[in-house]
């Protein structure tokens, strides 16, 4: 995979992960290669910066909890108001984007 | 040191205060996860740590993506500067007048827990606020408030805060189209863009009583959270809060206010980051374990009466002491004994005055004899030195240890 089309999509990537609930670094990292089949392969030191970047930009909210195992709390996001709005936003963008893109494939 | 926290250490270079330990805490619970993970898929402790630091990647690569998301723009770099020539005496900023305060109850700490006040809740606590009050009943759940209210609280005029940013040199513009009344766009000298800053995101915070008032601890919180500025208080009564070059006076001759009781909520936020495993309790929801902690830490608010009992100290006039108190309420000692309170009091001729309601019977010198003792029953206290006031987000404290203090029982 081209890293530049993780890093160009990256936030919307993990927007789409966080809109099925609250979850946590590693939880977001296995379950958006899972579901791409380990075509998105994160590495971690971009994921929290970017984590709180979405944080800062008031999208997401995070909130240490503790895991059941006991040890130090991790840090668990959630969309906000805000971010579910900017998900939906970027989500049109995108299928507007790849349809485009795909016109214009078809006819070369 | 290990290599972990050598790692964490350098992870979070060129962050600062509580982003740091934020931010170390976020990895540390990280490098957790991976490690009970490695471990029971066999690897031994030393093989996991080392597995679980290569997932994470180069420290230095970790510790320079969280710097360009919370660097000082170059703008604050300048009013960081400011503060320094603040501290050292030099007034950049003129400062308004004062900020009209009022201490009243909060309104959960009147322990009316009708409709109305369900409804003051944020909406997704709605439901579960009705539903624990009619498993409860409502006038038990009063009962038990009643018996553990917090004290009055210290309410800052929102119309004169504004006024007083206004006239330090901030532009302040309401938000159009804005369904708040209480959104605001703040600009402040030197910088290019706007803050958005909506007073009613406080929650439950605002009163009416001549207008509308905000619950300066809340204010102070919301304030550190919007505004990379630097942000500190100075003085004891009407004290002065400074925001990037900017000076408000908090309190007026006729209204007056006390630093102690914006300095409370800080120092608890600090001590929550400081000391997790101090301040974890399990939160139950009807019955059922949540997964989530919280210890509830009240606070003492501070009258500058010379009343009740008395801690002698060795300082100078105004260091500010913290105050950390098990709170056992022996009639309801199941529900409560997980209470903790807080008092934030200036050194005045060498005492401490707690005021009424605050009688601990004895000093401990540990978080963790606090919380033993907590434990058992009966008022302890740990003393605290607040030692710097540098910026409100990275406030520290050192323990006073018990020999030093002479526990003074209130006058009869």
């Amino acid at each position: 995979m081209d890293a530049n089309l993780l890093r160009g999509h990256l936030d919307l990537i993990l927007l789409g992960a966080l809109g099925g609930g609250a979850r946590y670094g590693s939880q977001i990292i296995s379950e958006v290669e899972d579901q791409t089949q380990g075509y998105f392969q994160f590495r971690e030191g971009s994921l929290y910066p970017a984590l709180h970047r979405l944080e800062k930009q008031g999208w997401v909210r995070g909130e240490f909890q503790v895991l059941p195992r006991g040890g130090s709390p991790v840090k668990f996001y959630a969309l906000t108001a805000a971010g579910q709005s900017e998900l939906r936003r970027r989500r049109e963008e995108f299928a507007r984007f790849t349809q485009a893109v795909g016109t214009v494939l078809e006819g070369a | 040191m290990n290599r972990t926290e050598r790692y964490l250490k350098r992870a979070t270079l060129g962050l600062w205060g509580r982003r740091r330990r934020e931010a170390q805490m976020e990895l540390r619970g990280i490098v957790e996860d991976k490690l009970w993970r490695f471990e029971h898929l066999g690897l031994t402790p030393d093989e996991a740590e080392r597995r679980a630091l290569a997932e994470l990647g180069p420290a230095r690569a970790v510790a320079g993506g969280l710097s360009r998301v919370h660097i000082v723009p170059v703008g604050v770099q300048g009013a960081l500067l400011l503060g320094v020539l603040g501290m050292l005496g030099v007034q950049v900023v003129a400062s308004a007048a004062g900020v009209r305060a009022t201490m009243q109850m909060p309104s959960y700490g009147k322990c009316n827990f009708d409709e109305a006040f369900v409804k003051s809740l944020p909406a997704q606590e709605q439901q579960a606020a009705r539903n624990y009050l009619t498993r409860v009943g409502r006038s038990s759940v009063e009962a038990l408030c009643r018996e553990t209210a917090p004290g009055l609280l210290t309410y800052l005029k929102i119309d004169d805060f504004l006024g007083a940013l206004k006239s330090a040199g901030v532009s302040v513009t309401p938000k159009d189209g804005s369904k708040s009344q209480y959104r605001y766009l703040l600009k402040f000298p030197g910088e290019v863009f706007p803050i958005d800053f909506d007073f009613s995101k406080i929650g439950a915070g605002i009163v009416k009583q001549d207008g509308d008032y905000i619950e300066a601890g809340l204010l102070i919180s919301f304030l550190k959270e919007y505004f990379s500025f630097p942000i500190s208080i100075r003085g004891v009564e009407n004290p002065t809060l400074r925001i990037s070059d900017v000076n408000v006076q908090l309190g007026t001759a006729t209204t007056p206010f006390r630093a102690a009781n914006v300095l409370a909520p800080v120092v608890t936020e600090q001590l929550r980051v400081d000391q997790p495993e101090q301040f974890k309790v399990l939160i139950k929801e009807n019955g059922v374990d949540t997964g989530r902690f919280y210890a509830r830490i009240g606070t003492g608010p501070d009258s500058g009466a010379k009343r009740g009992v008395s801690l002698t100290v060795s300082a100078p006039d105004n260091t500010f002491y913290g105050v950390l108190l098990s709170q056992y309420n022996p009639k309801a000692p199941g529900m409560h004994s997980d209470l903790y309170q807080i008092a934030i009091r200036p050194a005045q001729s060498g005492r401490l005055w707690l005021g009424s309601g605050l009688e601990p019977t004895r000093l401990v010198g540990s978080f963790a004899d606090l919380q033993k003792a907590h434990t058992g029953g009966g008022q302890v206290a740990l003393l605290l030195k607040i030692t710097s006031g540098g910026d409100l987000r990275d406030v520290k404290y050192e323990i006073v240890p018990p020999a030093q203090v002479q526990l003074v029982p209130a006058r009869p």
